[in-house]
């Protein structure tokens, strides 16, 4: 989430009398302040005799009465912000007297400011009748940078005058100055910047007009704190904003179609008010955490999402697969509190009876399956929700449910069936992705766990996969898709297992083992996972792929 | 004996073949149509499957799935979902508009369907072909479910559905899942093409479609008749086994007593169907009935019963039956000599067709002929010159006489003084022509070398006649010219004498007038010249003019006495003239000038004849081609006589060229 806020600032050009500072380069200051810094802010005897070797006390108590005059350290020698900052910069204050013309603005944000100043020639003319009271009293004693040249830095050290109302000679200026801050919460910053044109001075007392130069600062604002306080106003409107969340609940229907999709949303606010830096119109909030309102909403929205998602990637899906995108486009998003619920398979089929494609797309896979699927399978899926475990599973079926909360180690347990595995091969196009990797370790320390000397091969696709880091895992140098299976790419998922004795045999899986996923961190092969539907049919050598029953009979590898 | 002109001769031979032996041949048998009685599983009539309405209806269809079309339209129509496999060419042409409007199909094409075929629930049945339809059972059944998953996932290319207005074929989407292998124990299996039947033992009855003939011997094969394969096939006769065949649009089939399977045809891959006993007790039957064709060996031709059959032999394209008499027609057979044209035939002949009972050969035998390049030969050339030359003498001896007959004619009409000569010319004139017509009847080519020397003497002679005849004939005419001009002069001398004689006189008296005229005016003019001398001025002048008057007639008078004088001695010369005859001049030889009759010139020696040594042949024409002499003869009557010739000549005997 993030906004800018803009407001235009006014800006007054006087002459007057003051007492300032530049800012130069004073080395030997900055290396005394940095020795102060290091030991314990403060600026002594010691410290001055420590940085500049050889000065007597009296020198160095001189140093120290001067670093008080110049406001690097307060009476006692405490290192005051001034002090910090010659420390870090090197340049400390130069006084001086004298009439300067200054460009002054404020606000809130920026406080009392002179923009830029420059040196006047002092006069007789005794127009004492034309000097008003500054309209903006500069802050004193603060370094400003100049916005004409970023390397002029200065400072106003005082205001004399007689009776305490400072004054000057107010000038006419065209100079324009606009703030422009920008909030963002998801990074927890905020950042203003000043721009516009000012008079500068080109000599005979001319002045042309150049754009302004400012770097960048920051006010330090908590932003979640502000998104709380207008949540409760100008944010109402729109939805209910979720502290605890740090998101906006809102209805479905408000919702435009990418907004489905990333769960973020752009309002537009009249007018916002930041306590104590002002208000702002017209502001722009983009990217707003949003979740549904409500149980329908969450329901509307997640079909609405799979919809979206079967349209732009059109194409035969097993009803494995449907189920799993249901889960992959609700669950971590914020409709998965809601448990959204994908209709069984007749109801889908009814929804897209308009449309054949996507009837057909959903009809055909689950009509020729290979391996029928399961009624409860068919069934609605509610998100969050473990799928039942069927009382009986049919012989050389390995199905996890849906949050079956199945180790990997029981996985591989029911898939070895009780044979002590020599070699294991695992087939999975998408062996990449820290997950994934670190699913592919509990996999190997499962098998481990049967047999510790059993030999895990990984064939995966080389796109973005990283078979170092498969080879750490298995201490086998994995095999690419392309070398194996050339352009007849298999779909789905094998694990095959070679027993130390008998005929090797294959598990041709619905889904990949590795898409589970731990909510612990560290876990072994023996934690709970959380499974998205995986159903592992046994098949014997012949009924495999040529290249993985030229695996099982020893070649390949 | 040969006949008329030589030309190209065509003979023929004629050979019995019903002893022949075919070593292998399919032969065709009149059948009946077998009867059929439906049994448990196989069953010619489609029946209806029991509806299962929550299940999906699969179905492949093939080439002639009609009865399988049937059962989809009749599924789809209950609102069922249908899924149909069909091949590359299905909908391409035509639309299947009942199938279109069906509410819930959809169709995937694959490279080649194998069968047709319906799934439903736990029934499935398959149209093996010939119009038989095989229920599986439920083994077989959910195989078949397997295989069809198989075929559908994996292999198609192409997918529509019904519904729409039209089937948008778009090339089909992968698929959701791996569908396994089907196992090689599997009662149905999708195979590779090169799959063939298993099994084949002894007591077995097969039927094979394609390819090679099984390596075992079963009791009874059923194999494709034709072309090929049939040395295998005769082993297996040989072994005992009957190879049969009949084309009932039947798969590839194998039963051995309560086993048995079905291969269906394919390029990309064949479909497998291992049989329970049941079926393959069904299945049997259909291999038990009686066959169109049998596989024999060693077949005799000349079998009474083989007359009506159809034989399909090794490396025939199709079956035929027995050929009662085969004419093969042979290339044209060059004869080495004339003499030997009618007994020539080819050095060897071409084997008949093996379905042929008698076999007739035909081939033409080709003359030795003249090559085309020949030419004539000298000696004909020569004969010729010498035959020409002959003809224009004997030419220019007649023109001669023709001449001389005109001539004599005009000196008999101009000078009668010699008619009586003339009678004489005439005479030697007609026998001249009569030996000369006697010598255009015959030629020198035709007397030979032997018989040219004396027509040759003779014709010097008559030429020498002619020549003579003419001669005299100028001879006399010169005399009787000579005698007529003497005549003529004479007459005119004693014309010329008389007349002077008889001038004469005048003329002398004239002169003496003119002299005694001239010496009068001499006088008168010597006159006036004495008085010129004495006369005065004017007398003078008159004088003078007489004096000019005078001279000029005494000079007329001068040139007349001397044309007198000159008269007078001219005539009394031509008076004492003497009679001389002057011959008139001698024409020139006629001979001599342009376009001048012929007088042949007598020679005292006969001009050198140059009589070939070799007679010309009596028969033929005698050309030679490089170096070779050939007599050309036409006919055959001309055969004998010519073979003696060219002997004689050094040729060889040959027909024209373009015999």
């Amino acid at each position: 989430m993030r906004c800018v806020l803009t407001t235009d600032i006014p800006v007054s050009r006087v002459a007057a009398f003051a007492e300032m500072a530049w800012m130069v380069r004073r080395p030997e200051l900055g290396l005394l302040c940095r020795t102060a810094r290091e030991h314990g802010n403060r600026i002594t005897t010691a410290v001055v005799q420590s940085a500049l070797p050889g000065l007597p006390d009296a020198g160095a108590n001189n140093v120290i009465a001067w670093c008080k005059v110049l406001g690097l350290c307060d009476a006692r020698g405490g290192l005051m912000a001034l002090g910090e900052d010659v420390a870090d910069s090197d340049e400390a204050p130069e006084p001086e007297q004298g009439v300067y013309g200054m460009w002054l603005a404020e606000h809130p944000v920026l406080g009392r400011r002179v923009l830029a100043v420059e040196r006047l020639a002092s006069n007789r003319d005794h127009r004492f009748e034309s000097i008003e009271p500054l309209m903006v009293d500069p802050d004193r004693g603060k370094v400003f940078r100049s916005v004409l040249n970023g390397k002029e830095r200065f400072m106003v050290r005082d205001l004399p005058t007689n009776h305490g109302q400072p004054g000057g000679l107010v000038g006419d200026t065209r100079a324009t100055c606009r703030l422009r801050w920008t909030l963002d919460f998801d990074q927890a910053r905020d950042q203003w910047q000043l721009d516009g044109v000012i008079e500068a001075p080109q000599g005979n007392g001319k002045h042309a007009m150049r754009p302004m130069q400012h770097e960048p600062e920051s006010d330090g604002l908590d932003l979640w704190n502000l998104a709380s306080t207008w949540a409760t106003g100008p944010l109402s409107s729109v939805g209910r904003w979720q502290a605890g969340e740090r998101r906006l609940a809102v209805a479905f229907n408000s919702l435009a179609e990418a907004e489905l999709d990333s769960f973020r949303k752009t309002v537009t606010l009249r007018r916002v008010e930041i306590p104590g830096k002002g208000a702002y119109d017209n502001v722009t909030l983009e990217d707003v955490p949003v979740g549904p309102a409500s149980t329908q909403d969450a329901q509307r929205w997640a079909m609405a999402r799979l919809e979206r998602h079967l349209s732009v990637k059109p194409g035969y899906r097993s009803r494995a697969e449907v189920r799993e995108q249901f889960a992959q486009l609700t669950e971590d998003t914020a409709l998965e509190v809601f448990a959204p619920t994908l209709p069984s398979h007749d109801d889908l089929l009814l929804q897209a009876s308009k449309d054949p494609e996507r009837f057909w797309s959903l009809a055909a896979p689950v009509d020729l399956s290979p391996f029928p699927a399961a009624s409860d399978e068919l069934g609605p899926l509610r998100i969050g929700s473990p799928a039942p475990i069927a009382a009986t599973e049919a012989p050389g079926v390995v199905r996890v449910p849906y949050r079956g909360g199945w180790s990997m180690r029981k996985l591989m347990d029911r898939l070895l069936s009780g044979v002590v595995p020599r070699r294991v091969l695992l087939c999975d196009r998408y062996v990449r992705g820290d997950d994934n990797l670190d699913m592919l370790k509990l996999l190997v320390a499962g098998l481990r766990a049967a047999a510790p000397n059993v030999a895990v091969d990984v064939w995966t696709g080389d796109e973005e996969a990283d078979f170092k880091k498969i080879q750490s895992i298995t201490s086998a140098s994995p095999r690419s898709y392309r070398e194996v299976f050339g352009r007849s790419l298999p779909h789905d998922r094998y694990l095959l297992v070679l027993p130390s004795q008998g005929h090797g045999f294959g598990w041709h899986m619905s889904n990949s083992p590795l898409h589970a996923r731990a909510d612990v961190k560290s876990g072994g092969p023996d934690t709970p996972l959380r499974w998205k539907d995986l159903m592992a049919t046994r098949v014997s050598a012949d009924e495999l792929e040529p290249a993985l029953r030229q695996w099982l009979a020893g070649g390949g590898r | 004996m040969m006949q008329g002109p030589i030309q190209r001769m065509l003979c023929n031979r004629v050979l019995s073949r019903a002893d022949e032996r075919l070593p292998t041949a399919w032969i065709g048998e009149a059948t009946h149509q077998p009867t059929w009685t439906d049994g448990m599983w196989l069953t010619r009539t489609p029946g209806r499957m029991a509806p299962a309405v929550s299940a999906p209806l699969l179905v492949l269809l093939g080439d002639g799935g009609d009865d399988a079309r049937a059962a989809l339209l009749a599924h789809a129509s209950s609102g069922a979902r249908v899924y149909v496999l069909v091949g590359p060419g299905w909908g391409k042409d035509q639309a299947d508009n009942q199938l279109l409007h069906a509410p819930r199909v959809l169709i995937r094409r694959l490279p080649e369907v194998p069968v047709s075929a319906v799934h439903c629930g736990t029934e499935a049945r398959l149209w093996v072909g010939g119009g038989f339809i095989l229920r599986l059972d439920t083994t077989q059944t959910e195989a078949f479910r397997q295989t069809f998953l198989r075929l559908f996932w994996h292999e198609a290319t192409e997918e529509a559905w019904s519904g729409g207005r039209q089937f948008a074929w778009r090339p089909a989407r992968e698929r959701p899942f791996d569908v396994p292998e089907v196992p090689a124990s599997s009662s149905v299996r999708w195979e590779p093409a090169d799959a063939r039947l298993t099994g084949g033992s002894r007591g077995s009855m097969m039927h094979v479609n394609a390819g090679l003939p099984p390596e075992t011997a079963p009791r009874r094969l059923w194999f494709p008749a034709g072309p090929n394969q049939h040395e295998g096939l005769a082993k297996l006769v040989e072994a005992g086994v009957e190879v049969l065949w009949a084309d009932r649009g039947l798969p590839d089939l194998q039963v051995n007593g309560g086993a048995g399977e079905v291969l269906f045809p394919g390029t990309r891959g064949r479909l497998r169907l291992r049989l329970t006993a049941i079926q393959a007790h069904d299945v049997a039957a259909l291999l038990e009935a009686p066959p169109a064709w049998r596989f024999h060996i060693n077949v005799r031709l000349g079998e009474a019963h083989h007359r009506s059959a159809r034989f399909w032999l090794p490396s025939e394209t199709t079956a035929r039956g027995l050929e009662a008499e085969q004419l093969i027609k042979l290339p044209e057979v060059h004869g080495t000599s004339l003499r030997e044209v009618p007994s020539t035939s080819p050095a060897s002949l071409p084997a008949a067709q093996p379905l042929a009972l008698a076999v007739r050969y035909e081939w033409t035998v080709v003359p030795p002929r003249v090559p085309a390049a020949a030419e004539e030969d000298p000696l004909v050339s020569r004969w010729r010159k010498l035959d020409e030359d002959w003809i224009a003498r004997l030419a220019r001896v007649r023109d001669a006489l023709i001449a001389a007959e005109g001539d004599r004619g005009r000196i008999g009409r101009g000078f009668s003084r010699l008619v009586s000569a003339m009678l004489g010319f005439e005479r030697t004139h007609g026998g001249l022509l009569a030996r000369v017509g006697e010598l255009e009847t015959q030629r020198p080519s035709v007397a030979g070398p032997s018989g040219t020397s004396a027509l040759l003497t003779q014709l010097g002679e008559i030429e020498d006649a002619a020549r003579k005849l003419q001669a005299d004939l100028e001879d006399a005419e010169r005399k009787a010219r000579d005698e007529e001009e003497r005549e003529k002069q004479h007459a005119a001398w004693r014309s010329r004498v008389d007349a002077a004689n008889r001038d004469l006189p005048d003329r002398r008296t004239a002169l003496t007038t003119a002299e005694s005229r001239h010496a009068t005016i001499a006088g008168e003019l010597g006159g006036i010249e004495e008085s010129l001398k004495s006369a005065n001025k004017e007398a003078r002048k008159d004088l003078a003019a007489s004096q000019r008057k005078l001279s000029d007639d005494l000079q007329r008078s001068l040139k007349e006495l001397n044309r007198l004088r000159g008269e007078i001695k001219s005539l009394e010369q031509q008076a004492d003239e003497k009679f001389e005859f002057r011959p008139p001049p001698v024409a020139k030889n006629r001979s001599s000038q342009s376009g001048g009759r012929f007088v042949p010139s007598a020679s005292s020696t006969p001009p050198a004849a140059q009589v070939p040594d070799q007679p010309l042949p009596e028969v033929g024409s005698l050309r030679v081609h490089k170096g070779q002499r050939y007599l050309v003869i036409q006919t055959w009557e001309q055969l004998t006589t010519g073979e003696s010739i060219a002997s004689r000549l050094s040729a060889k005997l040959v027909a024209p060229e373009n015999a």
